[in-house]
């Protein structure tokens, strides 16, 4: 079944960032490497230089956003997710109220989580399918999550003008005139 | 998301007459949350018309992942057997 929309626990890197540290063997601490510009450097001069990062990570539930590529690339495609015990009574409100576009609420009766949740569209992950337990502790129903992916390319901005024209002068071309009565 | 359809006789339950385009919604106490809704035949064949067109144009639209795609996946998704963790050789790659 798919898991799209589902509600997983999965191990969650969090994205390289300065200072960036690089594993040096287990005879000394990691290397702290303060700008980015030695690494890109590295990589411009060729020979392939490939090291090991040293990256915060935690195992956390996150919300699939689309699985349609798991076969074929062996990752889902997932959402981050908010902690109510992070938020203020009042900025829990607003999410519960779904004022917050970006942050959509997890109805807690639904989801066997810890406490009270909001996928977050800013949080996208890729995550590889050994890195997940695909136990869902719920899921999203088929409107949630289109409500929910619609969101997401609006949040990002991508133009999909030129594809919503397509789709538009095919459905005018197969119906003209519109559905009989 | 395709909309099954279930056929009930219509002595069994009290219908209203509806009109081609009008939707009546039943609700018991609050109009805010209908328990369902009626429409005539016709506009139930439009809407299913519809989504069939949406679905299809959906697929037409798909990118596939071909053995190309894959192969690139692979190659550039897939880290090197082994990095470089000799201090001295990060030094010298990274000019530090």
């Amino acid at each position: 079944m798919s898991l799209a929309g589902a509600v997983v626990w999965a191990v969650a890197p969090f994205v390289p960032q300065a200072p960036f540290r690089i594993y040096a063997g287990e005879e000394r601490p990691p290397f702290k490497i303060p700008q980015v510009v030695p690494l890109i450097h590295a990589g411009r001069s060729g020979g392939d230089n490939q090291f090991d990062f040293i990256v915060p990570g935690k195992s956390r539930p996150v919300l699939i956003l689309a699985d349609k590529r798991t076969q074929d690339l062996g990752e889902y495609l997932a959402l981050r997710l908010l902690r109510f015990s992070k938020l203020s009574q009042q900025e829990q409100e607003d999410v519960r109220a779904q004022r917050h576009e970006s942050l959509f609420y997890l109805k807690p009766e639904r989801f066997s989580l810890p406490e009270e949740n909001a996928a977050m569209l800013s949080g996208l992950l890729r995550v590889h399918v050994s890195a997940v337990d695909p136990s869902p502790c719920g899921r999203l129903d088929a409107y949630e999550l289109r409500t929910v992916q619609e969101r997401f390319l609006r949040f990002y901005s991508f133009d999909l003008r030129a594809l919503l024209q397509i789709a538009a002068e095919q459905m005018a071309r197969k119906n003209p005139s519109g559905p009989d009565r | 998301m395709p909309v099954s359809r279930r056929y009930v006789l219509g002595n069994s339950v009290r219908i209203p007459k509806v009109n081609p385009g009008e939707a009546i919604l039943v609700g018991r106490y609050n109009k805010d949350t209908p328990k369902a809704a009626i429409i005539a035949p016709e506009d139930l064949d439009a809407l299913e018309e519809s989504q069939m067109l949406l679905t299809r144009i959906e697929q037409a639209l798909e990118i596939h992942a071909d053995s190309l795609t894959l192969k690139a996946h692979a190659l550039e998704e897939t880290p090197n057997e082994s990095s470089i963790t000799d201090p001295e050789a990060i030094v010298a790659a990274l000019g530090l």
